[in-house]
């Protein structure tokens, strides 16, 4: 007996005199809340109280267990898990960013890319988790919203996922719905629709106490089912919308019966700002702010801002970060300050996405354009029944160039940071040089030569714009690592043609001004070692179109297309195509008869 | 053997009169078919019926073990406490006889349990489908990922003891050895040279490639898949985390007498993750008549790394080697191993203790065994001294005990993995027949000299 009792009061002891140092890493570990909760959900709140100290002992065993399945490759529970650990700890941020993070990127890649509808859910259950819980849990977590951007900036704006393409097309179908007017006659590329929907109200009690639109809803009200409460009212308002096959006939009587009323211009505004601030989180006011400091500009006025387009994934990835910023700002220490500067380097990279592959183009795929005997036909999981296709918004320049300047003027003291921000911003420029150049905006290239040369006055500017614009351009040719001229040329020339498929007509004029450019220039140029006896132009042309039109990169209706866009736009061109095809086939068949 | 069984007739009665067993019945019976209508996973059918099987059966064996340990005890030490042991011990009883009675009623009680909430689950999980609208490649992937026991077969790990003598001797001679493993004792540094060694055999640089033959594979159903289940590992980050493969899998012998394959070759090309595990999907087609497999994988420049299979779980066969159903019956067995074992702790732990502190005794025992696992392994976590000083200690009274969590049915289950026969009679050797049946006899050791007039506390 006394033996144990020594042993208790010893071990007692130790443990005491362990208390500080514990308590000192909690503290440095930010294991420790000391701020009170606020507006948490009942079931959180019960939840963080209920278990007392068991709850430490369930989130460990929680975490092992993800971990563990995780490790083993299992992922049917982490949804679930995530879950559990976020309700058990709901204070803790660095439990949300981890989740999140784990689902969009650890476990979408685990599911083959022949299952893109998978994927995707597990990269929307990811985000979903740090906008809809995480964010409004911890409103001050600025790593929440960094988390949130990068999400959206990375894995859904980025091309390194097999699928990515297919996250594009989801979010823009998804959100697609909500940005624009048509009963208003507001297109979602007009300012004017997002000043209409800061200005409608934000609560269903608000719109329904409107008698301008009562009668509206009184009216679609009186169908019945599903138009009987709030939430499904408006979402299934907008499915009627879309969709009205799926609804009752008497649904669309409704809407055909207001049609141009005010009643139905205001509530059309009021339900899709609805959605945007309650599904997406985004606010309509916010949303118009961001427009206005990083959306596209005018070239006619640079001082006119065109709305982002928030069917890309990068307006998201610069939407939150901005928020988070604007987080940041009433906090201030030191990790806090880590977190803004990785957040503002979210926003300069998608600014910079946006200009490399801001211009997002769905086309639909016809239904004839899908074999028949392909797997994907034959499939019964859901197929892409729309293409996605990027092209660079040059319109974007302006904005990354204000944003970037604005954030490395944050850091003069920083010397390592603005180093590494000047480095990017430097390159951002010198591509942009070329980028404007090749699209025949001349004065805009210009323009940013000299901007490029007053602020990092190096031997490399000191040229004309025409010259630096060669010489980048060479680097870009030798960056293709291919040797042969003919090659770069055909290639220039068939992107083009795919870019004119899909109607980016600038772009395609700009391709095809560089591949005249590298005609010209190996065909003229001094140095020997550049010297090459090319063919005609239009000889490379032909190759380039057949090349295009052969190639199984390309969806087989888009290559159609083109084909018929040349022939109905440009018939002089098809004209010599047919010419040429003639000429090679008889050049083809002297060579037979020799 | 009457006597026997009239003491474990009435420990069932007993059982069922205890307000705690009809609460954990009722529990089981609601929680059961409530899960299985709100369980969903990760939103598919096959994610519902894994997350179903795995908390199913774990609720069900948590329970029934709380209740083994709960009755166990209970039933012997109220005996003594009530003095109701009085009227049974001036019966032409013995005591052996007492506590093998109550034993038998325990197990008897937990065989009725398991089979009653194991048919409750098994039942969800086959008609769950039914009220499922998916289509049949859904239906298809379940039949050959859920639905099955796959066993599994790992390439032996490659025999480099002569190379790695050859490098040691090499490296002793040129005084390297010191210079490269300065703190590591002989055996040590042949085990890190050997490591070092078959990594290298697991590696295939850019352009070069890697085989690994099977043989004796005997699939249940020649109509259906079998599965090439592996992880990467790489040498240097691909930019996209991506690694790009060609597989070849199947009789690759007959390359050897030019291209007339009587068993075809699947290839495969593909782009996997680094560090994740994924599968192939191969027709069992592919495996030669005398059971032979081959399976190829090439490094193709796309990658611009060399690429790693890990040693102990870089790449492995997969095959359909029996039902699901009989598959799910093993899986009760596990449990009721489990129970069986619990049982005879509980007689062990009423034989000299008194109930609160029995139960308190088998708990620790119970909850102790089930993160064994995870016990076990934090020792690699901590310093090289005070891992040895726990591993002596600690980790020796740990491995004494039944490792739960290494036996857990679920983890068979859900990845529809196979529980072999083997495997299943290794658990009941050592689970019951050794470690059970030593605790039986200490408990009937202890019994038999017990004092019951006096009551202990």
């Amino acid at each position: 007996m006394l033996v144990c009792l020594s042993l208790a009061g010893g071990l007692l002891y130790t443990a005491g005199t362990q208390l500080d140092y514990i308590n000192t890493q909690r503290q440095t570990m930010g294991l420790v809340v000391n701020e009170p909760v606020e507006n948490l959900p009942p079931s959180l709140a019960f939840a963080t109280v209920a278990m007392g100290a068991f709850r430490g002992l369930v989130v460990d065993i929680l975490w092992m267990r993800a971990d563990k399945l995780k490790e083993e490759g299992q992922f049917f529970d982490a949804r679930q898990l995530a879950e559990w650990i976020t309700t058990l700890q709901p204070r803790f941020p660095a439990v949300w960013e981890f989740q999140a993070w784990n689902m969009a990127y650890n476990i979408s890649v685990a599911i083959p890319a022949s299952q893109p509808e998978q994927r995707w859910r597990w990269v929307k259950n990811g985000y979903e988790l740090l906008r809809d819980k995480g964010i409004p849990t911890n409103p001050k977590a600025v790593q929440l919203y960094r988390e949130l951007a990068r999400i959206f900036q990375h894995k859904l704006g980025g091309v390194s996922d097999d699928v990515h393409k297919y996250y594009k097309l989801q979010l823009a179908e998804a959100i697609g719905l909500l940005l624009g007017s048509e009963d208003n006659g507001l297109p979602a590329d007009d300012n004017a629709f997002y000043e209409a929907l800061i200005g409608t109200p934000s609560e269903w009690a608000q719109i329904v106490a409107d008698p301008n639109v009562a009668p509206f809803i009184r009216a679609l009200q009186e169908v019945g089912e599903p138009f009987t409460s709030e939430q499904p009212f408006v979402q299934n308002y907008l499915a009627l919308r879309r969709n009205a096959s799926r609804f009752p006939q008497a649904a669309s009587d409704v809407v055909d019966r207001f049609r141009g009323t005010a009643a139905l211009k205001r509530f059309d505004l009021f339900a899709k700002s609805y959605e945007l601030r309650n599904t997406w989180k985004l606010e309509p006011a916010r949303m118009h702010q961001v427009s206005q400091e990083y959306g596209p500009i005018d070239f006619a006025d640079p001082n006119v801002h065109f709305p982002m387009d928030w069917r890309h994934p990068d307006a998201h990835a610069i939407y939150w970060a901005i928020k988070g910023l604007s987080v940041a700002k009433e906090k201030n220490d030191a990790e806090t300050e880590r977190y803004q500067t990785n957040t503002q380097r979210i926003v300069a990279h998608s600014l910079q996405n946006l200009f490399r592959y801001g211009k997002l183009i769905i086309l639909s795929r016809p239904a004839e354009a899908l074999d028949p005997d392909s797997p994907a036909a034959k499939s019964t999981s859901p197929a892409i029944p729309k293409d996605v296709f990027l092209s660079p918004d040059l319109r974007i320049f302006n904005s990354y160039h204000k944003a970037v300047l604005a954030i490395i003027a944050g850091y003069e003291d920083d010397r390592t940071t603005k180093e590494s921000l000047e480095n990017g911003h430097r390159n951002m420029l010198k591509n942009a040089v070329l980028s404007f150049y090749q699209a025949g905006l001349r004065g805009e290239a210009l323009k940013i030569f000299n901007q490029l040369r007053k602020r990092y006055p190096l031997r490399e500017f000191n040229v004309s714009l025409e010259e630096f614009a060669l010489k980048r351009w060479r680097e870009e040719l030798s960056g293709f690592g291919i040797d042969d001229a003919r090659e770069q040329i055909v290639m220039l020339l068939s992107e083009g043609y795919y870019l004119y498929a899909v109607r980016d007509d600038e772009a395609a004029a700009g391709r095809e001004q560089l591949a005249q450019q590298a005609y010209d220039f190996y065909n003229t140029t001094n140095e020997p070692e550049f010297r090459i006896d090319l063919p005609p132009m239009p000889v490379l042309r032909y190759v380039a179109l057949g090349q295009f039109l052969n190639s199984g990169a390309y969806p087989p209706h888009i290559r159609q297309g083109l084909l018929n866009r040349i022939q109905i736009e440009k018939p002089e061109l098809y004209k010599q195509m047919e010419q040429t095809e003639a000429q090679l086939q008889q050049m083809q068949e002297q060579q037979g008869t020799r | 053997m009457s006597k026997i069984w009239a003491i474990a007739v009435n420990t069932v009665r007993q059982a069922m009169r205890m307000r705690i067993a009809v609460i954990f019945i009722a529990m089981l019976l609601i929680l059961l078919p409530v899960m299985g209508l709100t369980a969903t996973g990760d939103g598919t059918l096959k994610g519902r019926l894994q997350t179903f099987v795995s908390y199913g059966l774990s609720l069900t064996s948590l329970l029934l073990c709380l209740l083994t340990i709960i009755v166990a005890t209970y039933t012997i030490t109220s005996d003594i406490e009530h003095r109701q042991i009085y009227t049974v011990a001036t019966k032409p009883i013995r005591r052996y006889q007492f506590l093998l009675g109550k034993l038998v009623g325990v197990i008897v009680l937990d065989a009725a349990l398991v089979t009653l909430f194991a048919g409750i689950v098994y039942a969800v999980v086959v008609f769950l489908p039914g009220f499922h609208d998916v289509s049949n490649d859904t239906l298809r992937q379940i039949d050959n990922e859920f639905f099955t026991a796959r066993a599994s077969l790992s390439p032996p790990a490659p025999d480099v003891r002569e190379e790695v003598q050859t490098l040691y001797d090499q490296l002793e001679k040129t005084g390297q050895l010191r210079e490269a493993y300065p703190t590591l004792p002989p055996e040590g540094i042949l085990k890190e040279l050997t490591l070092r060694k078959q990594l290298e055999k697991r590696a295939a640089g850019v352009g070069e490639g890697l085989m690994w033959e099977f043989e004796k594979i005997r699939p249940l159903d020649p109509n259906q898949s079998l599965f090439i289940r592996f992880k990467y590992d790489v040498a240097a980050e691909p930019t996209n985390g991506q690694v790009y493969a060609r597989w070849q899998i199947g009789d690759l012998r007959q390359f050897r007498y030019g291209m007339n394959f009587k068993t075809p070759i699947w290839p495969e090309d593909r782009a996997d993750p680094v560090r994740t595990f994924r599968e192939i999907e191969v027709p069992a087609q592919v495996i030669a008549d005398d059971g032979y497999l081959a399976v190829g994988f090439l490094n193709v420049p796309l990658n611009d790394t060399t690429v790693i299979f890990p040693l102990e779980d870089g790449l492995e066969l997969l095959y359909k080697a029996d039902t699901f159903t009989a598959n799910f019956i093993r899986g009760v067995l596990l449990i009721l191993f489990r129970l069986i074992f619990l049982a005879c702790l509980g007689v062990l732990a009423a034989s000299f203790l008194s109930f609160p502190v029995a139960i308190l005794f088998c708990l620790m025992i119970f909850f102790t065994g089930t993160i064994s696992g995870f016990v076990l392994e934090s020792f690699e976590f901590l310093s090289a001294s005070v891992s040895e000083v726990y591993s002596y200690t600690i980790g020796a009274l740990v491995r004494l005990l039944p490792r739960f969590d290494k036996y857990n049915p679920t983890s068979f289950l859900v990845p529809g993995r196979l529980i072999a026969w083997s495997f299943l009679a290794q658990v009941a050797l050592f689970m019951v027949c050794i470690k059970g049946l030593l605790l039986l006899v200490l408990a009937l050791i202890i019994f038999s000299f017990r004092e019951l007039a006096r009551i202990i506390v």
